[in-house]
Order: structure tokens, then sequence, then C-alpha cells
């Protein structure tokens, strides 16, 4: 079993357009034990979803090498990555991506019917992960689109447990909900580490990130440890003081 | 995927938008229903003809001498030894007379024959008997009505109850030996009355000529009829000196044909009738097609977030082809079983109307559609073919979709 659930090293994500070349990621290294709840938080528009897409096998790198499991993921063909994500992964969205014409049951049960999962064993699989996040059984029949934001969520952390994946990967997990809300929904990823899955959220919210083991930041497609992160946001706040003193002088 | 996931799938994203699906597949019902509607009006038609002319009328040969003088039944047979192909040949002679019950007087059509007759045409007996071989040789004063008739002459008498009666036929009178369901295509319009009598009785008494001027002939079920026909029409030709078959005045004396190019003739017109039904069918179907087509593009783009949900969760690009194709495909056969529906509900509806718009002759009967099964069959699996033509390339757009440019699609 390989040492790290996640495995990148020196990931680069550039995207070519009319306009030229934007570089996405710039030689990103992240590397997550088993068990780790792990805190992405950038701002917007620092690389945050490419990292969460690279990372949930939903694209590929543009040179470095990602590993899932101690699989090479950059070599998959889509088919193969599918494959992973069905088997490997559960993901977590901010608009929580419920199918509104199916039941919460259907929901879900829906990464099982690609997988040979006998169709015996997927509603207690559902009913197992429906329980873990604390949804009362009243709704299970009930249409996604007839439950509230807080209940909604919890549907789709149900959907992403529901394969026993080996990493949950949660993209803005609250920033839908109200404060209260998101108090539950963090409460839920911090008891499903507690029984040791491994979560990576990526958000851009300081509160979110106080729930994980480990936050890092993203600025820039670069990744930078809580302590590089403070070092520069210190050495950016001298500078500015002195450009300030510098103003007041003249 | 499962089949019943795929099945599952496709029911709940169809059924999650009834009134598109139902509008979508009006194309494809219209163009099966117009099939299902004419083909089943013309196997209607097809099997009415047939028992117009009943069930030998392939096998019958008519023979007309206009120019030949004392052709007698000899002579007549000497045909039946001499052109391979015939089971038998039987004289036919037609008159016109008078006819009159106590009470009634009508116009009377008569036909006379042998009682070989009433098997080659298929003639069915409703009352009394058919006349004999000896009622023949002994030119006896009998005739056989059908209930068209009975009902001229005697109003709503049952047709058991006119048996043994006596009519006035001409000069003398005739006793009513049986009743037949049918002497001919005509009995039930107008007011003359149409009889069955021996040949001999008809040409003696009646035409007062003995010479055979019509013969009926009955081919071998094996036999070739169009070689048997030139072949009687040569011999005849050759037998009389009257030159070549293709001489047009010679053909004028000797003329030989057949129902069954009448027959061939009409199903030739239905088969053309049915094929340019099939034409406009087809396009029909293909309008309905990029209809399903148009929808399911439609789709395709509306359920993008759904499709990027879907390969998230692990579904490849084979599962997301099959569940768009397989929409498509019961679209289509949605659409082929509401035609099918409609078009027997239609084929029944309009049977009446276009049978007599199409200038069938009636047998008095109504038309009745056949439904065929494979008719059926066959639209169905135009249906599936067309869901699959139609809705390929909206379900390849859907698989090849970028799981991260789908999730993200407002």
């Amino acid at each position: 079993m390989a040492k790290y659930v996640l495995d990148a090293q020196n990931v680069h994500r550039i995207y070519e357009s009319a306009a030229g070349y934007t570089a996405a990621l710039r030689g990103v290294t992240l590397q997550v034990p088993r068990g780790e709840f792990l805190c992405v938080m950038g701002p917007s528009g620092s690389g945050k979803s490419t990292l969460m897409n690279i990372l949930g096998g939903l694209d590929r790198p543009t040179s470095g090498t990602y590993k899932l499991e101690g699989v090479l993921m950059n070599d998959l063909t889509d088919d193969e990555l599918a494959e992973m994500r069905g088997q490997r992964l559960g993901f977590v969205f901010q608009r929580y991506n419920l199918l509104e014409r199916a039941t919460v049951m259907r929901n879900v049960m829906m990464p099982l019917i690609y997988t040979d999962v006998p169709k015996s064993e997927r509603e207690s699989r559902a009913y197992k992960a429906l329980r873990v996040v604390g949804l009362p059984e009243d709704y299970y029949d009930h249409r996604s689109n007839e439950l509230s934001g807080g209940q909604m969520q919890r549907v789709a952390i149900a959907r992403a447990l529901v394969n026993n994946p080996a990493l949950i990967l949660a993209d803005e997990p609250t920033g839908a909900l109200d404060s209260a809300t998101s108090e539950l929904v963090m409460n839920l990823f911090a008891n499903l580490a507690e029984q040791g899955k491994t979560i990576v959220i990526i958000t851009h919210d300081p509160e979110t990130c106080a729930w994980g083991d480990r936050t890092v930041h993203i600025r820039d497609g670069r990744l930078f440890s809580d302590e590089e992160e403070r070092a520069l946001v210190e050495a950016a706040l001298k500078s500015h003081a002195g450009v300030q003193a510098r103003r007041g002088n003249t | 995927m499962k089949p019943s996931d795929l099945a599952h799938e496709t029911w709940s994203a169809l059924s999650a938008n009834r009134g598109r699906s139902a509008l979508t597949i009006l194309g494809i019902v219209i163009g099966i229903g117009a099939v299902i509607t004419m083909n089943s009006i013309i196997a209607g038609i097809s099997v009415q003809q047939s028992q117009m002319f009943g069930a030998n009328a392939a096998r019958l040969i008519t023979v007309r001498l206009a120019g030949i003088d004392n052709f007698t039944v000899d002579d007549m047979n000497t045909i039946v030894e001499s052109v391979p192909g015939y089971d038998y040949i039987i004289p036919v002679a037609s008159g016109a007379a008078d006819i009159s019950t106590e009470t009634k007087k009508a116009s009377a059509d008569i036909t006379g024959t042998e009682p070989r007759y009433f098997d080659s045409h298929s003639t069915k007996l409703v009352a009394g008997e058919f006349f004999t071989e000896r009622d023949m040789l002994e030119a006896d004063r009998v005739l056989m009505l059908d209930e068209y008739g009975v009902k001229n002459l005697y109003g709503s008498v049952a047709p058991s109850e006119a048996v043994g009666k006596s009519v006035r036929l001409g000069n003398d009178e005739y006793l009513i030996k049986g009743i037949v369901d049918k002497v001919n295509s005509w009995s039930m319009y107008g007011d003359t009355v149409y009889c069955i009598a021996p040949y001999s009785t008809v040409s003696i008494r009646l035409m007062g000529s003995t010479s055979i001027k019509q013969m009926e002939g009955m081919t071998s079920e094996d036999a070739n009829i169009d070689v048997v026909m030139e072949s009687t029409k040569q011999y005849l030709m050759d037998h009389y000196h009257l030159g070549s078959t293709d001489d047009e005045n010679a053909s004028r004396i000797v003329h030989v044909d057949s129902d069954k190019s009448i027959l061939d003739q009409v199903n030739s017109s239905m088969a053309s009738f049915q094929s340019i039904m099939v034409i406009v069918s087809g396009i029909s179907l293909v309008v309905g097609g990029i209809g399903i087509m148009n929808m399911m593009l439609t789709n395709v783009t509306e359920r993008i977030r759904e499709i990027g949900l879907r390969k998230a969760l692990g579904a490849k690009r084979f599962d997301i082809t099959s569940q768009f194709i397989l929409e498509s495909i019961c679209l289509c056969i949605a659409g082929g079983v509401f035609g099918v529906l409609l078009g027997i509900g239609a084929a029944f509806a309009l049977a009446g109307p276009m049978g007599s718009t199409m200038g069938v002759m009636s047998t008095g009967e109504p038309l009745t559609p056949i439904i065929d099964g494979s008719s059926i069959l066959n639209a169905v699996l135009v249906c599936t073919v067309t869901g699959l033509v139609f809705g390929w390339y909206p379900a390849r757009r859907a698989a090849r979709l970028d799981p991260v440019e789908s999730l993200n699609h407002q």
C-alpha cells in the first residue's frame, strides 16, 4: 500500500488559448497521508479549482506526476480515469450537484451504478452512508429538490462516501450554506476524518480550514505551507508599512 | 453499467420531460401510423379481391371465340388433350331473358355452364343443391340463384324457401334448384337477377345454338398459366388456320385471357401505391428522426452538468453514449408503438371511404383492413434503427464532453 493517498510532484498545468499560455499551477508538490484532513486555501483565481480537477482525476497535469494510492494518473486513459474516480474518489461540490429528478436514495447510489457492486448491496451501502451523514430516514424517498441546502449537502457527502473512497475531495462545501449549516457540515467532515477518512477540502474560507489537520495555501498556482504563508504576509505587511511611512514623511 | 440501471436512468430522464418527449415523437407517430394504415388497407383490399375472384382465380383461363362456328364439346376436349397444363375445360354461355314470378318481373342474366364451374369459381351453396351432370345431359329447366336474386324476386324470403319454387325464364318455367352465395361481382347492384343454369339448357333453350363461344379452363396447380394461355392461343390459331398470334385480326377471333392478369395488374398497382407510401413514410421518418436528434441535442446541452457529474462519479464514455442512444431509441420505439396503434385505428376508420375511393370492386362486405404482424415488427425495427441513427451523434457529443467544462457549465 502506498505511503501517501495522494502524491503530486512538481505538477504544472498550463492552458493554451488564442491569447497565449496561462500557467494555472506552477510546480505544485503535495503529499497527503492516509487519514489526513487537509485544507487547501486560496483566493479566487489562485488555481484551487485546477488543483481540485487534477487531484480528482478530472484533468491531467501538463507536466509533473500525480499518483493516487500509488497509481500514476498521468498515463491513464479517459475510461481508466473514470474508473479511478468511480472507485477511489468521492466528490463534494459547492452546488451539491444532485439530480433533481432522482430521489435521495438514487442520488446516493449513483456512483455505484458505474461499478460492479451488486444491486442488493447498493441499497444497504446507501442507507449506511445516509445514516453516517445523519439524514433522517423520512427523506430517503424525497426528491433532492425537496430538501434544504444543508440536507442536500449531506446527501452529496453520503454520495461521496458510498463507494468507500480512498480520498474525499470537497470543493467549497460550505460555499452555499449559512454559517449554522456550514458548521454542521464541517462537523460531519471532522467526524469522517476521525473515522480515518482522507479528506481534502478546497476553499477560500479560513473558518473552514480551522477544522482541518493541516492547511496549505495556494497563490498564483503555487503551494505554501502555513509558515511560508505567514512569512509572506508579514513581509508584505512590513513593506506596506514602509510605504505608508515614506508617504507620511513626504 | 447494468442494463437494468440503464433502463431506469433512461426512463427517469424521459419521464422528467414527458410533454417535450411526446411532441418530439409526433413525426415518428405519423410516419409509422401512415405505413401501418396503408399496409393494412392495401392488404385488406388484396384479400378482398382474392375472395372476389375466388381462390382459383389465378388458375383460370377464359377463351372467347368470336368468329368460329360449330365449336363443339368434342373440339373443346381436344384442347385439353393437345395443350398440356389443363385439368379441365368447361363451356360457358351467357344469355339474357326476362325472369318473373307471380308477383315480380325482372331482367335476368344467365350463365350456362357445367357443375365444375361451381368448383372453379369457389361458389358456395347456401340452400338446395347444385345442378348435376344429369341436368346438363337432359338440358333440364333448372337454375341457381344467389341471395341477391332471391331478394330481388321474393323480397325478404329465406333462401331455403326459394328452393323448389318455379320462375318463368323466357317462355319456359324453370325450377330453382339451389341458392348460392354469389353468382358474380355485380349481383348486388341494380335489379338484374343473375342466375346459373346447365350449359345445354342455356345454349339450346335460350340461345338456340350449341356452338361454344366461351370456355373456361382450369389449369393444373403446377402449370405456368402464361405458357398454357399462349399454347392455347397458338393451338386454336393453328387448328383454325388463323395465322400468327401477333395478327391483330386473329386475336379478335380467339381471345385468351385470365383473371390472373387482372389480379397481377391490381397487385402491381397496389405494390406501386405501397412503394409510394413507403417513400412518403420514409421521408416522414427522416423528418421525425431529425426532430428526435434536435431534441436529443437540446437534451445534451441542458444536461451538460449532469453529464459532467456522471463522469465525475465514474461514468465511462460507453455509459454516457449508451444512455443517450437508449433514450433516443426509446423515444422512437414509443413513437412507433403509438404510430402502430394510431395506424390500426386509422385503418379501421378509413377502410370504408378509402376502399371506395380507390375504386375497389366490393364483395358486398365492408373492407376489413388486415393487420400484419410483420408490418408491426418492421415498424419497431425501423424505429430502433431510426433511434440508433439519429441518437448516435448527440450521444457521441455527450460522451465526448470534458468533465471539468461540463461541471462548470452554467
